[in-house]
């Protein structure tokens, strides 16, 4: 009895110990090991424009594109994957702005090419903290604008005649007339 | 590959509008069936377009006709409601002394959720809304700002019973606005 209560002691305390050891490994991290699959890790991403961009994985993590394809493949060091769609100037205002958690003062530094290709390459890598931050970054810039500057912003052509624009003016601002609500 | 000489004198329209459509491209951006943004699918710009408070709709309808064509069509609503940027409208329908029918609407973008609509005996309609007391600083300045809603409830016909409430909620006037003689016929919340 006393014998076999003793192993059993002996075994736990063998166990913690490892346990701690396990542990003060995780925290300290081993450089070449531990932290291999967090931390650390990059993965090449090859922009449109041919360039070659090592990115931290915590950054790759919110590109669903590319992580149905890790989650697929047994990655190591030598895996690349291609953004065809994206170069890496705009790449390195994703980046940016992952970094930045996603600062609305951030967004107003970009042009408006910039802004639109960022939410083209959010949609692309499915991005969706990126996509709803820039969707509503342009939405922001265009917010309480007049119509001119809507289509100045954008480069739209105004294809309304005069008659009909003035015509549309004209309605009151309180009443949405003729709009079906179904 | 398929636009020779042989294939056009067969009338193949969506091949054709789709060459004439690459043609035109650049001359004229404008012609049939532009993108809401260039450069930018639609089904992109409708993300923007749906992320705008509804009451800009009013003036970007003004952009170009496909615009105005968006801003009227189900699918933005659609997004609205995916995305949860629907928001609450109060739609009021008046007879004026023509007998003319009027929709009259409110954003209730700074208003938050509405919660009653009366009209007094001068008939002024106004939108109330119950102001949580717990929150000492709110209801203090709700009650300098506005003025206190209690006596707006006395004369009020439509007055339901909240005496019992009055300790923990307080009804502020969000709204006010004066049709004179028109007769309210509707009113309605949409949460558009």
């Amino acid at each position: 009895m006393a014998e076999r209560g003793e192993s059993s002691e002996a075994v736990m305390l063998k166990k913690t110990e490892e346990e701690k050891l396990r542990k003060g490994k995780m925290i300290v991290g081993d450089e070449s090991k531990a932290g291999y699959e967090e931390e650390g890790k990059k993965v090449k991403l090859v922009t449109s424009d041919g360039v070659t961009m090592e990115v931290e994985i915590s950054i790759v993590k919110e590109m669903e594109i590319i992580q149905t394809f890790i989650g697929a493949t047994d990655t190591d060091d030598s895996f690349i994957f291609p953004i065809s769609n994206v170069s890496s100037h705009i790449l390195n205002q994703i980046i940016e702005l992952v970094k930045g958690e996603y600062d609305q003062e951030l967004a107003k530094k970009l042009s408006h090419d910039e802004l639109k290709e960022i939410l083209v390459a959010a949609n692309y890598l499915n991005m969706k903290t990126l996509f709803h931050f820039i969707a509503t970054a342009i939405a922001n810039v265009i917010q309480n604008k007049s119509v001119e500057f809507v289509r100045d912003f954008f480069g739209i052509v105004n294809d309304f005649t005069e008659e009909e624009e003035a015509e549309l003016r004209k309605t009151n601002a309180w009443a949405f007339e003729g709009v079906d609500e179904d | 590959m398929t636009n020779t000489k042989s294939n056009q004198s067969e009338p193949k329209e969506i091949s054709c509008n789709e060459t004439c459509k690459r043609q035109r491209m650049s001359a004229a951006t404008a012609e049939e069936c532009p993108r809401l943004i260039p450069n930018l699918p639609d089904e992109l710009s409708i993300q923007i377009i749906a992320r705008l408070p509804r009451v800009c709709y009013y003036n970007i309808r003004l952009v170009s006709r496909k615009w105005k064509a968006t801003i009227m069509s189900s699918e933005l609503y659609k997004v609205r409601k995916e995305i949860g940027t629907t928001e609450e409208w109060l739609y009021l329908l008046v007879r004026d002394m023509e007998n003319k029918l009027l929709w009259h609407a409110l954003d209730p973008r700074f208003h938050g959720k509405l919660h009653f609509i009366a009209k007094d005996s001068k008939r002024d309609i106004a939108v109330l809304q119950a102001v949580p007391c717990s929150n000492l600083d709110y209801s203090a300045s709700a009650s300098t700002s506005t003025p206190p809603s209690p006596k707006f409830m006395e004369d009020d016909e439509l007055f339901i019973d909240s005496a019992a409430e009055t300790d923990t909620v307080v009804w502020v006037e969000v709204a006010n606005k004066s049709f004179g003689q028109a007769e309210l016929i509707n009113c309605q919340v949409i949460d558009i």
